[in-house]
């Protein structure tokens, strides 16, 4: 993305004052900045690739700006900004100021978080789906990059434009395939099969973040060189039951479903996948 | 719970059944109706209260050469050409009909029949769910569902079809099936994987109607279906794509059979008689108003076809009732102790050396029970989440 652009966007933001960089993709930019005085805030710019991407993405960043939950980050303003018959989308969302899960699961020791946190986290994206689920809303790249963690919060991020920001990147590389991260993506996204994927796109995800929450690892990314490997072990490798790892079988319950290959085997709904949840026994 | 599935001879009876048979309904077929028939007999149907009516839009065979079926009116200006057939257009005549013309509360979309999952069949059984939805959001609309053995048992092409049907924008689904056998199923595995499938569409929320369903079918009750369809003869007892083509069904050779509620053998009058004569009178039942005098009768002789059809329809009536009064999530495990019966009671009529024949269902109960106990097996999780 030209500097230019950038620039151009900016000077016509009066209320932003943008600080520093955090991360840059192939149709992407994020910056730190500070919103209407000083109020700290998270600066996003994407470029969409298609006319029916950005009107998705701008869909679903003004259903998600409505969602007033802590489980989100709180979107402060959004828009498009339009150059050279060409447009940006951008959005200003609120800095949470916690630490990523993957920076949790990196920094604990054996990589593995008290099961007391990893209860709270999961059931708090249980219930961040939830109310996505409402709005038939898919989250559609939950891993732990896009949880974030403070004392008395646990917010989903990147929603409804997630996809449009990492995600665009990877497009190009792995054309063949859908929008996605290899890993936590589940076979109908890995296939680009657009029909199949809801809700329960979202729980195989989850199933794969609570595994690793568990573990320590990720069931199909531990061992691969590449990324293909990943998806290739998406596609045809079924992760040794939690129960093999010494949990209670209730952990298979929940995680084995969910992560099943076939997406009418999944559960169906959020309200079944936390009666799932509600059975684990963390004690036992 | 139950719907008749509408065979041949039956359009005169289906008024009094539907007025006798609180909480049932009819699947009106093309194939056996033609369009001025259907409408002139329609309003008597409604004046039942409660009853439920379908409409097929008997899409099975889009080649077909049935002329009652091409009589109706979304097949004008129809060409089933792959580079032509409008699939939206022609989803959207038929539930003009059924809606503008029929004025039914029940839409079931149509659906091409399949023993091959393709892309190209996906994406029209897609389409058609699209279009239906959204042209009369106020219906209750069914995705039609038409599938062969070979694409049921492919895992792969059955969970292709399942991952997609759960993402239906249709509030159910009408789903009729070929199998291996053309009666029974004695296949468990072929059950089993129907079983499972269904389950999947109860906890999608779907509401499933199993047509073309015969006594076996009933065991299906375990996945949470809502309907089963079944009709008088055989050929609405079990889905068969050819009689969507040119064949015609009203010329088979007819028989008399006794239909046994205990066994659920269906049995010829000359086997019944023997069997009495034996002193095994007290296997046979439940008696049904129809059967009354075929079951007292010291020598049965006399048994009609109307009266074996109005006892078979009667008394499939009575198990889906008795299915529907039951919570969905219990549902698997009272089809495991109504097979169990059914079972105890083959066993008891198979010591005393009595012989089926060749609609006995002591070749299928042994299949249905092994299939139902795998699936209560594998699926208990599934099945508590059931809500109705």
């Amino acid at each position: 993305m030209q500097q230019s652009v950038l620039d151009r966007l900016t000077a016509s933001l009066p209320d932003l004052n943008v600080s520093s960089e955090i991360k840059r993709g192939g149709q992407k930019v994020v910056f730190r900045a500070t919103y209407r005085g000083n109020v700290k805030a998270v600066f996003k710019v994407v470029m969409p690739q298609s006319s029916e991407e950005r009107e998705r993405a701008l869909r679903e960043i003004a259903i998600t700006s409505e969602l007033g939950s802590p489980l989100f980050a709180r979107i402060h303003s959004y828009g498009e900004f339009e150059y050279d018959d060409n447009s940006v989308i951008y959005v200003i969302e609120e800095l949470i100021p916690g630490s990523n899960l993957r920076d949790l699961i990196q920094a604990a020791t054996p990589g593995l978080l008290p099961h007391g946190e990893a209860r709270r986290i999961i059931s708090s994206v249980l219930n961040a789906l939830e109310m996505t689920e409402a709005r038939n809303l898919v989250h559609r790249d939950i891993k732990p990059e896009n949880i974030m963690v403070t004392e008395d919060r646990v917010v989903l991020i990147d929603f409804g434009i997630a996809r449009h920001l990492d995600l665009a990147s990877l497009t190009n590389t792995w054309a063949p395939f859908g929008p996605m991260t290899p890993g936590y993506a589940p076979p109908e996204q890995v296939r680009n099969e657009k029909r199949r994927i809801s809700i329960r796109t979202d729980f195989f995800s989850l199933a794969v973040v609570t595994y690793e929450l568990l573990t320590g690892f990720n069931p199909f990314i531990a061992g691969t060189r590449t990324a293909g490997e990943a998806i290739q072990r998406v596609l045809t490798f079924n992760p040794p039951h939690l129960s093999t790892y010494g949990y209670h079988e209730s952990f298979d319950l929940f995680v084995g479903c969910a992560m099943s290959k076939y997406c009418n085997r999944r559960p169906a709904n959020v309200a079944m996948a936390k009666a799932l949840f509600a059975q684990i026994q963390w004690e036992a | 719970m139950f719907l008749l599935q509408q065979g041949h001879g039956m359009l005169g009876r289906i008024e009094q059944f539907l007025d006798e048979h609180p909480h049932s309904g009819l699947i009106i077929s093309p194939r056996i109706c033609e369009r001025d028939q259907l409408e002139r007999y329609l309003p008597g149907f409604k004046r039942v209260a409660n009853a439920q009516i379908f409409f097929d839009p008997h899409f099975y065979e889009p080649r077909t050469d049935l002329v009652r079926v091409l009589s109706y009116p979304y097949f004008e200006n129809y060409n089933f050409q792959t580079a032509i057939f409008d699939s939206r257009q022609f989803c959207e005549e038929v539930v003009s009909y059924q809606v503008d013309a029929l004025d039914l509360a029940n839409i079931i979309l149509p659906g091409r029949y399949s023993n091959a999952v393709t892309e190209a069949w996906l994406e029209m059984q897609r389409a058609f769910a699209d279009v239906g939805a959204a042209a009369r959001p106020a219906k209750t609309v069914y995705s039609t569902i038409a599938l062969g053995p070979d694409a049921i048992l492919n895992v792969d092409s059955w969970n292709q079809v399942l991952d997609e049907v759960v993402n239906y924008p249709v509030d159910g689904v009408y789903f009729v099936f070929e199998h291996l056998n053309n009666s029974y199923f004695m296949d468990e595995e072929f059950l089993y994987v129907i079983l499972n499938g269904l389950l999947s569409l109860s906890l999608a929320g779907k509401k499933i109607i199993v047509g073309y369903a015969n006594q076996q079918s009933v065991a299906l009750a375990a996945a949470g279906v809502d309907w089963f369809a079944s009709g008088n003869y055989r050929n609405v007892r079990s889905f068969d794509h050819q009689n969507s083509t040119d064949r015609d069904t009203e010329h088979f050779h007819r028989a008399v059979w006794y239909f046994d509620g205990n066994t659920f053998g269906e049995y010829r009058v000359p086997a019944l008689a023997l069997a009495f004569r034996r002193g095994l009178r007290d296997h046979f039942g439940p008696e049904t108003v129809h059967s009354a005098d075929l079951l007292r009768s010291e020598r049965p002789a006399l048994w009609t076809e109307p009266a074996a059809f109005a006892h078979y329809l009667h008394l499939m009536h009575a198990y889906c009732e008795g299915f529907r009064h039951a919570p969905k999530a219990e549902r698997a495990a009272r089809a495991m102790q109504f097979f169990s019966e059914r079972q105890n009671a083959t066993d008891r009529l198979a010591e005393a050396h009595f012989s089926f024949g060749d609609r006995g269902f002591n070749v299928a109960v042994l299949a249905t029970l092994a299939a139902l106990e795998s699936f209560n097996q594998d699926r208990a999780q599934d099945i508590r989440q059931l809500s109705d």
